[in-house]
């Protein structure tokens, strides 16, 4: 939609656009001219919105306080493979709710669904529980296996069901006629056109996974298996204060992926979200 | 070419009867179309045989097999839908050769088939191009070459000139028609289109679920 703008309303659009803007940039610019300031000036008063010194040790400092490298290892790895996992299976499980007609699938969806009620907090214990049986305490196991099976995929399968509800009936009775299976065309046909759903889909789950940090701190003890969150809040000195300029350089390079999975991805977010009708 | 009979065919959803016990016998390389009201079941009767719905009752039989349990895939048709169903995520060749391709024909024999296709319906220029790229006339002549393409006895077409203007719909009509003769294709079709019913051999009229009568073109 095209709107014309007198230019007064224009400079007043646009000053409230950017006065608007402050709140969600600032943190950001504070996070990384934080990260390269000697840690006095970071409480200087009035405050350096720009530094007057600039110390890049602290992010070599990050990497020999913490296996840094590993951790951010760990964090990368496991945000792949539950995303991969999260796309594959709530796609399927979406498909299978909006295509495939079976007893009580309604119903289901429902029961599916209450799992979006159902805080973290609240399951972690038995999920911890569950794991000690399985000797799985302490792995990345349960990182994966939790989001994937569990709870978190529900969205995404709410998602992906509302966007193969939309697709036209008449392409899987082509696909039918041409001969495929219900496996085939969920494969061939269903899956490529849901690219949209499948980005906002695989964004979220990548963000989510990335951000993660109740589940860490439960199942995992060993700094070698921490994740970036969790590594985040261990830049203490000898006495547990936090090592501000240092934890922020960590904070900032840990914020660098989920910066750019947005920017790249961040027009298939909102087309994927607006498929499912809900606003992001 | 193949022949089709419905014999005493039904069809309920839950307890509402919508098709009441139809009867009609279609010859080797006959061009039929199926007329009537909307909601009288004709659209119901074309899906039925092309085996995207059930049947309640009576048999259908395509060249005398009877094909009421049999997948769509095992009743050699093909099938124009009203609303194109092109795969939008692939070019126009690759639709058109998508069903060959999966059942493993050979790439030479695949590439051969789509631009005998192509040639026939004046899409061998388009066929590196996407159904979106494609006017609405194109798209359904697109959707018929995939069709022959697959060079099945039976072509279904459900109401294929309904999203056309005139000029492009006659251009249809005089393609199908012709398909049919040189190629010795049965076509059956839905439709309201009076151009289309007058190439027609034979008109079947439907109301209500059943068959009211027919007409011959000869």
């Amino acid at each position: 939609m095209k709107t014309d703008l007198s230019p007064r309303m224009k400079v007043v659009v646009y000053g409230l656009m950017t006065v608007l803007l402050i709140p969600f940039v600032f943190p950001t610019w504070w996070m990384v001219t934080s990260s390269i300031k000697p840690i006095s000036d970071i409480f200087a008063f009035p405050p350096e919105i720009i530094p007057s010194r600039v110390d890049l040790s602290t992010y070599s400092r990050v990497f020999e306080l913490q296996p840094f490298g590993r951790q951010y290892w760990n964090s990368a790895y496991i945000a792949a493979l539950v995303t991969a996992g999260t796309m594959l299976f709530s796609a399927m499980a979406g498909y299978a709710f909006a295509r495939i007609r079976f007893p009580c699938a309604n119903a289901l969806f429902m029961v599916v669904l209450v799992g979006l009620l159902i805080p973290a907090e609240v399951t972690i214990v038995p999920l911890f529980q569950m794991f000690l049986g399985w000797d799985m305490i302490n792995t990345h196991w349960p990182l994966v296996l939790v989001p994937v099976f569990g709870a978190p995929s529900v969205f995404a399968t709410f998602v992906m069901r509302q966007f193969f509800i939309a697709l036209p009936k008449e392409l899987e009775e082509a696909a039918r006629v041409d001969g495929l299976g219900r496996f085939r065309i969920f494969w061939t046909i269903a899956l490529p056109l849901a690219r949209p759903a499948l980005g906002a889909v695989g964004i979220f789950t990548f963000l989510h996974s990335w951000n993660l940090y109740l589940e860490p701190i439960v199942f995992l003890s060993s700094p070698e298996l921490f994740t970036l969150p969790q590594a985040l809040t261990q830049f203490t000195d000898a006495y547990g204060g936090a090592m501000w300029n240092v934890q922020l350089a960590a904070a900032t390079m840990t914020a660098v992926p989920v910066l750019i999975v947005f920017v790249i991805a961040q027009r298939q977010f909102v087309e994927g979200l607006a498929h499912t009708g809900l606003k992001g | 070419m193949a022949s089709v009979t419905f014999s005493d065919v039904k069809k309920s959803y839950g307890n509402v009867e919508v098709i009441h016990g139809v009867d009609i016998g279609i010859a080797d390389g006959e061009f039929v179309v199926l007329v009537g009201p909307s909601g009288c079941g004709k659209s119901t009767l074309l899906r039925m045989l092309a085996g995207l719905e059930t049947i309640t009752a009576g048999t259908v039989e395509i060249d005398g097999l009877v094909v009421n349990e049999l997948e769509p895939k095992q009743r050699d048709i093909a099938m124009v839908f009203q609303n194109y169903a092109l795969y939008p995520h692939m070019t126009v060749a690759t639709n058109m050769g998508f069903s060959l391709e999966h059942r493993r024909t050979p790439k030479a024999e695949i590439a051969q088939r789509v631009e005998w296709a192509a040639g026939i319906l004046g899409l061998t220029d388009y066929l590196d191009r996407y159904p979106r790229e494609l006017s609405g006339g194109q798209r359904q002549r697109v959707a018929v070459a995939r069709a022959l393409a697959n060079s099945p006895d039976l072509i279904l077409a459900d109401e294929p000139t309904a999203s056309l203007d005139r000029n492009t719909a006659d251009r249809l009509i005089d393609d199908l028609a012709s398909l049919t003769r040189l190629h010795n294709r049965t076509l059956i079709a839905v439709s309201h289109d009076y151009a289309l019913l007058s190439r027609m051999d034979r008109i079947v009229d439907l109301a209500d679920g059943a068959l009211t009568g027919e007409t011959g073109h000869g």
